[in-house]
């Protein structure tokens, strides 16, 4: 995996390219979201309830598959891959055809249907162009939406010339040409073609075809037999459902408002009125679906539309691409996915997660995608062993206490190249990477020994996590200063850690029983009255939303309802504050929003803060992660360090080209990233701002 | 749905549909040629009988073709086609038999059809065929020319699906039509995201909005 990640991070022609087709996407769909005026939370809702209810119901493909029959149509249940590969080869024999043409279908692709027919003699002719361009390459598809995205035009026209032997010059509108030339011959004379359907419609048996390319409906009307290939999950009961979904397809997948070529299929047609020969199967596809069903952790990925959103957005997978972050199906979702049809052992690509939770935040069905992936790791680890370095990570907690009791003595040696390289050695800690350095006195201890206030305004329980605690005390101390000013008590309850990475390292049931640790704490403290508040962004993500995922009922919902980042809870009383920059002239401040709190409010409030205090504040984004993704960035290699660092590059360039004279962000291991790949400080907006009154 | 109830008012027009009664949304027209643009697509107004004819001919010799297939049109329409094509070749499919419409869809340089309404935010026309030889006409020439009342307009997607599913449920198993919504010629990103036309279906989509014809 090392080697795969390091060669495609090493390849920047192609990176550059798909990191251009991820960027464009995200802001295509934005920028059409935006114009259509389509209220997103509205349609989330909408959307995830009718999937919700079509993957759930097994007697949704039941009425189906008669409604299909009632129009004459052929139904055949699969089971399993090979079943419907053989569906298929049996087709073609019966009516005598030696090859097929397909439009694009992943589930096609699922069940690696053009080996298993080739092994039998029968060729399968893609005809969507990136597919096509993959099949004459011998390469599997790199993305889901743009299958060919890491080839370059010069490399298609060399391909095709030599696959084709004629020559091709390298303009896309000539290898167009003659693309379009030698597949119409072969369209022409396909007797089966074999689709897809991103939906089907059990009231009246029909399927829906969506392509762009117009391919869909060449195979849809040329040949006499159409097969269609359609999985489980993707029967909905009704008209009305449908519409959400082909309108979410084309926003999220390309910003289009809708795919060119909306194929509404219930039957064959005659052609000038003569019916002969023209017949219409359609293979309902199990293959895993059903276990998926009955499984609480996976059920959620049989929700997914297709539309490859969580691709365009995932950090990881922007600089390895698809053929490293992916098996047959690629990118966040393809964790879940290959895990569940493929197999565990195809799915070790799970541990390119970093567990930014970005996917979750931009997908269209609202799937948490992150916490699936953290299933796959669990059942990873625990097939396969877990390496060292997150065992050392999600000692953390362990390993702070007793570096803060002996802080110069273990900052002198955290420093030291000697010391690092043997940490790198034993545990996997990259010695490239600063680490940061630990108090002398925790958070806590220097707490205790002040005077606290009692305020009348309400009450807070401030949850310091690892860095505020046991890294940087001061700050924690700022915050609760300026909780004090406003009128509030504050107590540091008597929790852990909140335990991040025991989720990005998939080591579930540690968590779990961590969150009720906390909780246990905490809820005694929501009843009396306590707001949770932290100035770490992760730490309130896993508050408001892992804990009640990893623990039902009301107790983690309700201390989930009482957390927030710390900035969001004061805006409402700034007004009572004076504030005022702690440098001499406000300048303008790049400001990096950490992805934690992009699920929470985006940076919003901090903001907000830091312009209080007469900053002029720009955020720097990329539109992903920084990179580090907690203490992933601080493993050493390739798996760790150097493609954290390749995540970071785009954005350290953006920080470099802003001419920004401060850059500050909230959370304590971006800051790490943005030091080590900018060289310069970066500071906490606290540490920017001079807080004074109220009067 | 919600925009095909709320336009429940007398300006409607109401046309009867695979044997339901659809009601069309006024005033969407200049809407529906802006998304059209927009998706590279061309749409022409046709006023009276004879523009249509003059708007057929010129599209046709802008595109320096000679061979012509029509689909699916109302029979009203089929003398307009022909006349305006004079000493061209024109087929109608319905007038072939059965083994000669897809040679004859394969050689044609420019396919007519017919578009029973059409989605006016979306661009999108929508195809409602109950014999695949409209589609032949409509996917294989490189010039696609959809004949459309220029009244029959629903607002959005959504309108449209319900059109739709009423007419997929009102005409029993078996009978049901083969539904297609276009928006724009056919399109592909796939060679390093550059947006080409043409790749398999028609590189050009000609709409011409009839205001003097309501349709079958
Ligand atoms: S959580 Fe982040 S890194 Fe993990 S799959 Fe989702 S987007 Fe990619
Ligand atoms: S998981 Fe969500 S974002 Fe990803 S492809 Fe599926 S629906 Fe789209």
């Amino acid at each position: 995996m090392a080697i795969e990640v390091r060669r495609s991070i090493e390849e920047p022609a192609r990176v550059g390219k798909l990191w251009e087709a991820m960027e464009r996407g995200r802001a295509n769909r934005a920028a059409t979201i935006e114009k259509t005026g389509l209220d997103l939370s509205a349609f989330r809702d909408r959307v995830r309830l009718i999937k919700e209810t079509a993957a759930q119901d097994p007697s949704i493909a039941e009425a189906f598959a008669e409604a299909v029959r009632a129009n004459g149509g052929r139904v055949f249940f699969a089971a399993t891959g090979r079943e419907a590969v053989q569906y298929v080869l049996d087709v073609c024999r019966a009516n005598g055809a030696e090859f097929l043409v397909k439009s694009k279908s992943l589930t096609s692709e699922e069940v690696e249907m053009n080996q298993g027919l080739a092994a039998e003699g029968i060729r399968a002719i893609e005809t969507d162009l990136g597919e096509l361009l993959c099949q004459v390459a011998g390469e599997k598809p790199s993305h889901l939406v743009f299958p060919a995205i890491h080839m370059t035009s010069d490399r298609i026209a060399r391909m095709l010339s030599e696959a084709y032997g004629e020559p091709i010059a390298p303009e896309p509108s000539s290898i167009l040409s003659a693309v379009r030339a030698r597949l119409r011959p072969q369209f022409l004379a396909a007797k089966v073609g074999v689709t897809g359907a991103n939906i089907g419609v059990a009231e009246t048996g029909s399927i829906v075809v969506e392509t762009n390319e117009g391919n869909g409906r060449l195979v849809t009307s040329v040949p006499k037999v159409h097969i269609a290939l359609i999985g489980l999950e993707k029967i909905v009961r009704r008209w009305d459902d449908a519409a959400d979904l082909v309108r979410g397809h084309a926003i999220s997948a390309t910003g289009q408002r809708m795919t060119v070529y909306v194929s509404l299929i219930s039957q064959r047609q005659p052609v000038a009125k003569d019916p002969a020969g023209r017949e219409f199967h359609v293979i309902i596809l199990d293959n895993g679906r059903t276990r998926m069903r009955a499984d609480p952790w996976f059920r959620d990925a049989l929700n997914c539309i297709r539309c490859g959103a969580c691709m365009n957005v995932c950090p990881t997978y922007g600089v390895t691409g698809g053929h490293v972050f992916g098996h047959i199906y690629p990118g966040p979702i393809g964790i879940p996915w290959t895990a569940n049809v493929h197999g565990l052992e195809e799915a070790s690509f799970a541990h390119l997660c970093v567990s930014c939770g970005l996917c979750h935040e931009i997908c269209p069905v609202d799937i948490d995608i992150p916490l699936m992936i953290a299933k796959v790791k669990d059942q990873d680890v625990e097939a396969h062993g877990q390496p060292t370095a997150e065992r050392f990570f999600m000692a953390s907690e362990a390993f702070a206490k007793v570096a803060c009791l002996s802080a110069p003595l273990a900052n002198r040696l955290l420093r030291r190249g000697s010391l690092r390289v043997l940490m790198e050695w034993a545990v996997g800690v990259d010695r490239r990477r600063t680490l940061p350095a630990f108090a002398h006195r925790t958070l806590r201890s220097r707490f205790r020994s002040r005077e606290g206030q009692v305020g009348r305004v309400g009450k807070v329980a401030f949850f310091p996590d690892l860095y505020a605690e046991y890294n940087n005390p001061d700050q924690g101390l700022r915050a609760i200063e300026i909780l004090e000013r406003l009128g509030y008590s504050v107590i540091i309850p008597d929790v852990q850690w909140s335990g991040m990475p025991y989720v990005s390292y998939g080591r579930l049931g540690k968590a779990s029983k961590l969150a009720a640790d906390n909780l246990r704490v905490l809820g005694p403290l929501v009843d009396d009255g306590y707001d949770i508040v932290s100035t770490e962004p992760t730490a309130v993500y896993m508050l408001r939303k892992v804990y009640p995922k990893l623990l039902e009922g009301s107790l983690a919902s309700k201390v989930a309802t009482h957390s927030r980042g710390f900035f969001e809870f004061i805006e409402p009383h700034l007004a009572k504050l004076s504030l005022r920059p702690t440098a001499d002239a406000a300048g303008l401040v790049g400001f990096h929003i950490p992805c934690h709190d992009r699920a929470l409010s985006s940076g919003l409030p901090a903001m907000r803060f830091l312009e209080r205090a007469s900053y002029r504040v720009r955020p720097v984004e990329t539109g992903t992660c920084c990179g580090i993704a907690g203490t992933f960035g601080m493993k050493s290699g390739w798996l760790g360090y150097d493609l954290s660092m390749a995540v970071g590059e785009k954005l350290f360039e953006q920080f470099r080209e802003s001419g920004c004279d401060l850059i500050a962000t909230e959370s304590s291991v971006c800051t790490l990233q943005l030091q080590d790949g900018l060289g310069r400080p970066v500071r906490h907006p606290l540490d920017l701002v001079r807080v004074e009154g109220p009067a | 749905m919600r925009s095909v109830r709320e336009a429940h008012k007398p300006s409607c027009v109401t046309s009867s549909i695979g044997g339901g009664t659809v009601l069309f949304e006024p005033g969407l027209s200049d809407r529906f040629k802006a998304a059209l643009l927009e998706l590279k697509a061309e749409p022409h107004s046709a006023t009276r009988k004879e523009s249509t004819l003059e708007i057929l001919r010129s599209v046709v010799e802008g595109h320096r073709a000679n061979r012509v297939v029509v689909a699916n049109l109302p029979a009203e329409l089929r003398s307009v086609v022909s006349g305006a094509l004079q000493g061209r070749s024109v087929q109608f499919m319905e007038d072939l038999p059965s083994t000669d419409v897809l040679p004859a869809c394969a050689a044609a340089e420019v396919g007519v059809t017919w578009a029973e309404f059409a989605i006016a935010e979306d661009g999108a026309i929508v195809e409602v065929a109950h014999d695949d030889a409209a589609r032949l006409a409509a996917s294989l020439p490189i010039v696609h020319i959809v004949l459309l009342p220029a009244g029959r307009l629903v607002r959005d997607v959504g309108a449209a699906m319900a059109v739709v599913g009423g007419i997929l449920r009102a005409s029993g198993p078996g009978q049901r039509p083969t539904v297609t919504f276009i928006s724009g010629p056919s399109r592909t990103g796939d060679i390093e995201l550059r947006l080409l036309y043409g790749v398999h279906g028609p590189h050009s989509l000609h709409v011409i909005l009839l205001e003097w014809f309501e349709g079958r």
